[in-house]
């Protein structure tokens, strides 16, 4: 099972890891909604970059993040092509201009700039789809909790949302072993199988994964229990990071980089920088 | 009531049953099908209308700030941005209906009946929020009948086969596990 593509906190010593979990908390959202907010195509291929680099800081593995990276890319390409299905001539009403290099058929035109919007849209998944997964991959959701407490949530409420992060692999980890097991039973899972052959199988995968989840239930609030958990007000963290230097540092950073993204607005006079006047 | 230890264990272990199951697909043909919907009516109807709905809530809350486990392995803030997001906030809807049945009466016909009926708040709810999406604050302007057409046309079908599915699996399961120690 050592193989397997489990989307979890990894251990590593790299600078992403040492930061405090609530400052990457911070800076997730501060970016997340700069790359959200504007359509600035210079302000995006930047991100991108910068994104791309803390990948390569973390020491992320391809082989940790290529089972979900394909589901995104499906659910991303579906999306890009809705939009255009659904408007193919947006594009053209943002920038004012048109453009049509293939006449196609009825109003399904292909437009520089319809084309150069979706290239924006592409490019708003580069930026904010690596920061998540970082985050995922490089938080210790001991860690995580420890830094929600500080910032006054419960710490019986931070600790429920550490357990969700927790165990999210291990679920996944068992839906694998089941379907392998079920598999290995002669129940068709793969894409040769007819339909109703993978639904049978889902359905059985489904009905095991759930018993062992409920059976991991007792077991886990027995023994916290059996530690006395919940029984004070407060509690104190094993895994608890203190604020540094760099966490003020790139939380500043964020902060900067959300404000050119909002100055943008009024530098280009509108969320959109417009090549076609 | 207060949340005992264990009311915050089921919590947590079904967000996370709930993200993963937004991973599991069925294709068929060019439309991918999750299993999100089935588990958006399973999990109040195990663990009730006030844990489901914190059970729906943390999950929002945690794909919301980024992490991967929305329908695709999709996240973040701009997941407001997209027109199925509404469907996901039907789902925190219609965890406070089919719980307050589940924690009554748990027999099949009551169950599958809120659930049958569940489907079409939660289609409601995903269509207003993709045309208010869609025509006033993405400024990209689709009629209300298209949006309707497409969504009842492609999807309307399966989701009442998971309705069914997952009230059929929650009496199983609920029989199985002995009622009292979930829904309490």
């Amino acid at each position: 099972m050592s193989d397997q593509q489990i989307l979890g906190y990894i251990p590593e010593n790299t600078p992403i890891h040492r930061l405090n979990g609530a400052s990457k908390l911070i800076c997730l959202i501060l970016l997340s909604v700069a790359c959200m907010t504007t359509f600035d195509t210079r302000f995006l291929i930047f991100m991108s970059l910068f994104s791309l680099a803390l990948f390569k800081v973390s020491h992320i593995k391809w082989r940790q993040i290529s089972f979900v990276l394909k589901f995104i890319f499906f659910f991303s390409l579906l999306n890009i092509v809705a939009v255009y299905l659904f408007s193919p001539e947006y594009g053209v009403d943002l920038y004012g201009s048109r453009t049509v290099l293939v006449e196609g058929i009825g109003r399904y035109t292909i437009t520089s700039e319809q084309l150069f919007y979706e290239f924006n849209l592409i490019l708003k998944y580069f930026c904010t789809i690596p920061l998540a997964l970082i985050f995922l991959l490089t938080t210790n959701p001991s860690e995580f909790a420890s830094s929600l407490n500080r910032i006054g949530i419960s710490y019986k409420i931070s600790y429920a949302v550490a357990l969700a992060m927790r165990y999210i692999p291990d679920i996944q980890e068992d839906f694998y072993s089941i379907s392998q097991a079920q598999q290995a039973r002669g129940f068709e899972m793969s894409k040769k199988g007819r339909l109703l052959s993978r639904i049978k199988g889902i359905a059985r995968i489904i009905l095991p994964l759930i018993f062992s989840s409920l059976d991991r239930i007792e077991v886990i609030s027995t023994a916290m229990e059996l530690r006395r958990f919940g029984k004070n007000k407060k509690r104190t963290w094993y895994a608890e990071r203190p604020y540094q230097k760099m966490d003020y540092f790139v939380v500043i950073v964020a902060i900067v980089i959300s404000i050119i993204s909002f100055s943008l607005f009024y530098v280009n006079g509108s969320r959109f920088y417009n090549p076609f006047h | 009531m207060k949340l005992t230890t264990k009311d915050r264990i089921q919590i947590a272990l079904c967000t996370a049953l709930l993200s993963i199951s937004s991973l599991i697909m069925i294709p068929i043909g060019p439309i991918p099908i999750t299993l999100q919907v089935l588990f958006l009516i399973l999990i109040p109807a195990l663990l009730g209308a006030k844990k489901g709905m914190l059970t729906i809530g943390l999950y929002l809350v945690l794909g919301l700030v980024g992490f991967p486990v929305f329908a695709g392995g999709m996240g973040g803030l701009q997941s407001l941005l997209k027109p199925s997001f509404g469907y996901l906030i039907g789902g925190f809807v219609i965890a406070a209906m089919i719980g307050s049945v589940a924690n009554k009466n748990a027999s099949f016909k009551s169950l599958v009946t809120i659930s049958v009926i569940s489907i079409p708040v939660l289609y409601i709810i995903g269509i207003s929020y993709a045309y208010f999406l869609m025509n006033i604050v993405l400024e990209t302007p689709i009629s209300l009948s298209v949006l309707i057409t497409t969504s009842i046309s492609v999807f309307l079908p399966l989701d009442i086969i998971k309705a069914i599915v997952a009230s059929f699996l929650a009496v199983r399961i609920r029989k199985a596990v002995g009622i009292k120690t979930i829904v309490s």
